[in-house]
């Protein structure tokens, strides 16, 4: 029994995820990621393409995406698609202007096949702006009650960012909930 | 004696003829080894020439150069083969009117079908070609699959894209411009699932309409919108805190003054507008503003489908700008009482050379080029404002 315990946990300390973090542009994707490694956030410019990290977090090592979100490379996103555990999908709250493109292309996305198993964090971003709803009123514009999200791993987080507010616990549920699909399953 | 003479004569007679009767039997067994040695070595021969045969084959099959050549030779023309096609399409695109949505889609489709064979033609080679040429192959195939993308993007847009212009009210005036969008956005959205493969439950797309309206009833943001021809100072009329989100939307020639930290700002149909703002710890964004001057500074830039705009920037990081034309760009020119603490309070300070405003990355222009959709704003057209 002991030496059973001691290979899993072996075999856990290898596994590896690949997390996909997607949203419109000025949510915060990037700022998120780097305030998560500890980097600096103060002259961050807008993503024109990608970029990769990865971290360990909690004895696994995310690969993390961070997907530029401008219309025009939008399309792209599909190219990321592939082996993906997992998707953050990163919300402005205080973006009201563009919240419906938000819930369409977070729609869109999870009717795709190559993510159809992915668990799905929504980050409600930019809570430390005065004007930005709660992640309650989040969950009802992007209609997170919906069937789509029935048969799927998802949670809504609260956080932000430049504060670094609640950016472990959503991370936290996301890596939990993949472990506990893909690697504690046996 | 002669009998002895004879004798020895008969016997050495004998004895030649043993000799030559020997000879003659080594001669024919000479003769027989001969053919035999013939007939092995004929046939050591064909098993050799059989061998040295396969081994070519082999080598040939194995011969590293001889296939990179081949390779190369393959791959190269199914590229020229997709740039030719690429050509014809445009050709066809701007040439006649005649060229159906379709046999262009059609026409690209099977070039796509080309890229698929190098892929295979890739894929087949990788075990001998060496990491530079793999390397250099992909590059193409992905230089081949961007192409064909741009191509349709431009040539036969899909509906997506056909909706997505109708969708932004950029020519319509600023005071339709509210009333315009709320009508088309539930028509765009039904539109957008429709085209996503099975539509959802068409309700809820009015329902989060609803829901956005009486949430921004007991929001806390700060909204200017709706005016023309105004002066605005946004500090006398509201209390401006630093984590303030502020929201400028269908204005016409207005001049805005915004001169406290803040920590977000969008700017949304703006028109001849001029716009003054102090230091902004967060990002800007701007969507389908034309003929205004902004003085910002900011942490980060984002201009989108807009026109003939100039932007007096100090900014921390690269401004981006999409869709846009006919833009320019300055160093800051804003000075007011309180504004460099104001900036050092959201943590914007920054040496010059840090300053950003020229840096502008264009989302439709990825080339080493100067974008033709912005320039530098001369410095005899700067202007400065002392507020």
């Amino acid at each position: 029994m002991g030496l059973l315990t001691i290979l899993k946990k072996q075999k856990l300390k290898e596994k590896q995820m690949r997390i996909l973090m997607l949203g419109l542009d000025n949510a915060g994707k990037t700022t998120i990621l780097k305030k998560f490694n500890g980097e600096d956030i103060d002259t961050i410019s807008p993503t024109l393409g990608f970029n990769i990290k990865t971290l360990e977090h909690r004895g696994y090592q995310l690969n993390v995406w961070d997907v530029g979100g401008q219309t025009t490379i939008r399309s792209y996103w599909r190219n990321y698609f592939e082996e993906t555990d997992g998707l953050i999908w990163v919300v402005d709250c205080a973006d009201r202007e563009r919240l419906a493109t938000c819930r369409d292309e977070l729609h869109k996305l999870l009717q795709q096949e190559k993510l159809a198993g992915a668990s799905v964090l929504v980050f409600a971003n930019k809570q430390d702006l005065a004007g930005a709803l709660s992640s309650e009123q989040i969950a009802e514009v992007l209609e997170l009650g919906s069937p789509i999200f029935k048969n799927r791993h998802w949670q809504i987080h609260p956080c932000s960012a430049v504060t670094g507010d609640g950016l472990v616990d959503g991370v936290d549920w996301i890596v939990d909930d993949i472990a506990s699909r893909i690697y504690l399953m046996d | 004696m002669r009998g002895d003479q004879g004798d020895a004569e008969g016997e050495a007679l004998r004895q030649e003829h043993e000799v030559r009767k020997t000879q003659a039997d080594v001669e024919e067994a000479e003769r027989k080894r001969n053919a035999l040695d013939e007939r092995w070595r004929r046939k050591l021969e064909g098993r050799k020439e059989e061998q040295q045969r396969k081994l070519e084959e082999k080598q040939e099959a194995l011969d590293p150069t001889q296939d990179i050549d081949a390779f190369v030779k393959r791959f190269d023309a199914l590229h020229v083969c997709i740039n030719d096609g690429l050509e014809k399409a445009k050709a066809l695109a701007q040439g006649e009117k005649g060229i159906s949505r379709l046999d262009l889609k059609q026409k690209l489709d099977g070039l796509v079908k080309t890229v698929g064979d190098m892929q295979k033609e890739l894929a087949g080679a990788t075990l001998y070609l060496p990491p530079y040429d793999i390397r250099q192959a992909s590059d193409k195939i992905a230089s081949a699959t961007a192409k064909i993308e741009n191509a349709r993007v431009e040539l036969a847009p899909r509906r997506k894209f056909a909706f997505g212009n109708k969708s932004k009210p950029r020519s319509s005036s600023s005071q339709n411009a509210t009333t315009s969008q709320s009508q088309q956005q539930p028509q765009q959205q039904k539109q957008s699932q429709a085209d996503v493969a099975p539509p959802t439950a068409p309700e809820p797309v009015r329902a989060a309409e609803a829901l956005l309206a009486k949430f921004s009833e007991e929001s806390t943001e700060l909204v200017v919108e709706n005016k023309k021809g105004e002066t605005i100072n946004i500090a006398e009329i509201h209390e401006v805190s630093s984590d303030q989100d502020v929201r400028l939307r269908s204005l016409e020639d207005c001049t805005v003054h915004l001169l406290k930290p803040t920590s977000a700002v969008r700017f949304l149909h703006l028109k001849r507008c001029r716009i003054f703002v102090g230091p902004v710890a967060g990002s800007c964004f701007f969507e389908a503003c034309e003929d205004c001057v902004f003085m910002i500074a900011s942490r980060q830039i984002r201009i989108h489908d807009s026109t003939r705009c100039d932007f007096y920037l100090h900014v921390l990081s690269r401004p981006i700008i999409e869709h846009c034309n006919a833009l320019r760009f300055a160093p800051y020119g804003l000075s007011y009482k309180g504004l460099d603490s104001q900036v050092q309070a959201a943590g914007l300070a920054a040496p010059r050379a840090a300053d950003m405003w020229k840096d502008v990355d264009d989302f439709r222009w990825l080339r080493q080029q100067q974008s033709p959709n912005w320039a530098i704003l001369d410095e005899a057209d700067r202007e400065k404002a002392a507020l």
